[in-house]
C-alpha cells in the first residue's frame, strides 16, 4: 500500500501491514490506543529519513514516551542538537481532520517551545494513508 | 557521557519494557522493570547533575527520572528530581512542563498521606492550581486537567458523543482517569468538554465506576443534579 507523504516535502512510501496474531490483538484491542502508537512508529522512520539525522532518544514524560531526533553528534550531552518530534494518529481521516489535528499541533508548540530547537510535526492517517510532515520552527534560536 | 548516554539507553529500554509489560497486564513484572529503569535515570540525571549549562539534557534527564517515579508511586524520589530539574536553567517549555509534574506529584503526595497530617490552612492544592491556571485567559484548559493528573485524548466518538472520562490505570497520568473528547469537536467545543469532564472528575470521581458518557447536550447517567454541578463548575 502507498503512503503519499504531504506538508513540507512530498514523497512517497510503501507501507506493509504485518500479520497480527491473537495475543497482539488483544494487546492492541484499543483502536484509538493502536492509532496513536502505529503513528508514533511511521513518524520515526519519516524522521529518520527526511531529515538525514541518525538517531532518535527518547525520554520518559507523563504515562508515556517522549521522542526526539538528533544526529548524536555532539559529545557534551544526549539532547543537545535534537529536535523534538510531535506526532498525532487519524485511524480513518480526510484532508479536513488532518488539517485540524496539524493546526492544533502546531499551536501547542507555538505556546510552549523555547528551547530554541525546532519540533517536528507528523499527523499520520492511516485511513489514505497519508503522513504529513511539518517542520516548526517556531521559537527557535 | 558515554556512561550517561548508556544508562538512560538501558533505563528507557527497560521502562517501554515496562510499559508493555503493564499494558499485558503483568503488574508485578513491570512494577520490577520500572524499578530498575528508575535506578538508572536517577544514575543518568546524577552524572549531569552539577552540569548547569548542559541544557535541555540536565533537564529533560531530571524530568524523565521524576516521571518514571511518579509512574512507580515514589512520590520522595519523584519531588527530589523535579525540584533538582527546576533548580538549574531548563528551558522555559520544559520548565514549564516539570512544573506541571511537580504538581501532580503533590497531589499524589497530597492523596496519599494521613488526612491528620494535612495542615487545613490556606487554599488546598487543587485551588491553588485552580487559581494558578485562571490567572491568563484564554485558560490553558488542557494544561489544568494534565497538572491535576489526568490525561486528556481525542478520539473518534461519533456524532452523539461529546466527551467521557473513565479510570484508566494503565495511562490514566498520575490520577488514575483519562478524559476522552470528540475529535470532530470545534477546538471551542473540545475545551467546553474537557472543563466539563474536570468538573466531573472533581466533584464526582467516587461514582465513576467504569466510564461515564456525556452525549451532545452533556447528560449522562449520573443524574441531572450531578450534571447541572459539572456544568456550573465548568464554566
Amino acid at each position: 500500500m502507498l503512503l503519499c507523504v504531504t506538508g513540507d516535502v512530498c514523497a512517497a512510501g510503501s507501507l506493509r501491514w504485518c500479520d497480527v496474531n491473537e495475543q497482539d490483538e488483544g494487546t492492541w484491542a484499543d483502536l484509538q490506543e493502536a492509532t496513536e502508537y502505529g503513528a508514533y512508529g511511521v513518524a520515526i522512520i519519516l524522521a529518520l529519513r527526511l531529515t538525514q539525522t541518525p538517531r532518535v532518544e527518547r525520554s520518559a514524560k507523563g504515562t508515556g514516551v517522549d521522542y526526539w531526533v538528533g544526529d548524536g553528534k555532539d559529545r557534551r550531552g544526549i539532547f543537545q542538537r535534537t529536535a523534538r518530534l510531535e506526532v498525532s494518529g487519524i485511524l480513518r481521516g480526510d484532508e479536513g481532520k488532518i488539517a485540524a489535528r496539524l493546526r492544533e499541533k502546531l499551536s501547542q508548540t507555538k505556546r510552549s517551545n523555547s528551547t530554541g530547537l525546532p519540533v517536528y510535526v507528523v499527523i499520520v492517517d492511516f485511513g489514505r494513508p497519508e503522513a504529513r510532515f511539518v517542520k516548526s520552527t517556531e521559537g527557535a534560536k | 557521557m558515554s556512561d550517561t548516554r548508556e544508562l538512560h539507553n538501558r533505563a528507557m529500554d527497560l521502562f517501554e519494557l515496562g510499559l508493555l509489560t503493564a499494558r499485558a497486564g503483568k503488574s508485578a513484572e513491570s512494577r520490577r522493570l520500572f524499578n530498575e529503569a528508575l535506578e538508572r535515570e536517577t544514575a543518568a540525571a546524577d552524572s549531569v547533575a552539577a552540569d548547569y549549562e548542559l541544557e535541555p539534557t540536565r533537564s529533560i534527564l531530571h524530568r524523565s527520572a521524576a516521571s518514571m517515579a511518579l509512574r512507580i508511586g515514589d512520590v520522595q524520589k519523584a519531588k527530589q528530581y523535579v525540584e533538582a530539574g527546576l533548580a538549574g536553567n531548563a528551558p522555559e517549555d520544559i520548565r514549564e512542563e516539570m512544573a506541571v509534574l511537580r504538581e501532580q506529584i503533590l497531589l499524589l503526595e497530597a492523596a496519599t498521606t494521613d488526612h491528620r497530617l494535612r495542615a487545613p490552612r490556606g487554599l488546598t492544592l487543587v485551588e491553588q492550581i485552580s487559581r494558578r491556571f485562571r490567572s491568563t485567559a484564554p485558560v490553558n484548559i488542557t494544561g489544568f486537567a494534565k497538572a491535576l493528573g489526568l490525561a486528556v485524548r481525542q478520539a473518534d466518538l461519533g456524532p452523539e458523543i461529546a466527551g467521557e472520562i473513565f479510570p484508566d490505570l494503565y495511562r490514566g497520568g498520575p490520577s488514575g482517569y483519562t478524559i476522552r473528547v470528540n475529535a470532530s469537536d470545534s477546538p471551542r467545543q473540545k475545551r467546553l468538554t474537557v472543563a466539563h469532564e474536570i468538573a466531573h472528575f472533581l466533584r464526582h470521581r467516587d461514582r465513576i465506576k467504569n466510564r461515564l458518557v456525556d452525549d451532545r447536550m452533556y447528560r449522562s447517567r449520573i443524574g441531572s443534579t450531578r450534571e447541572r454541578e459539572a456544568e456550573e463548575l465548568g464554566v
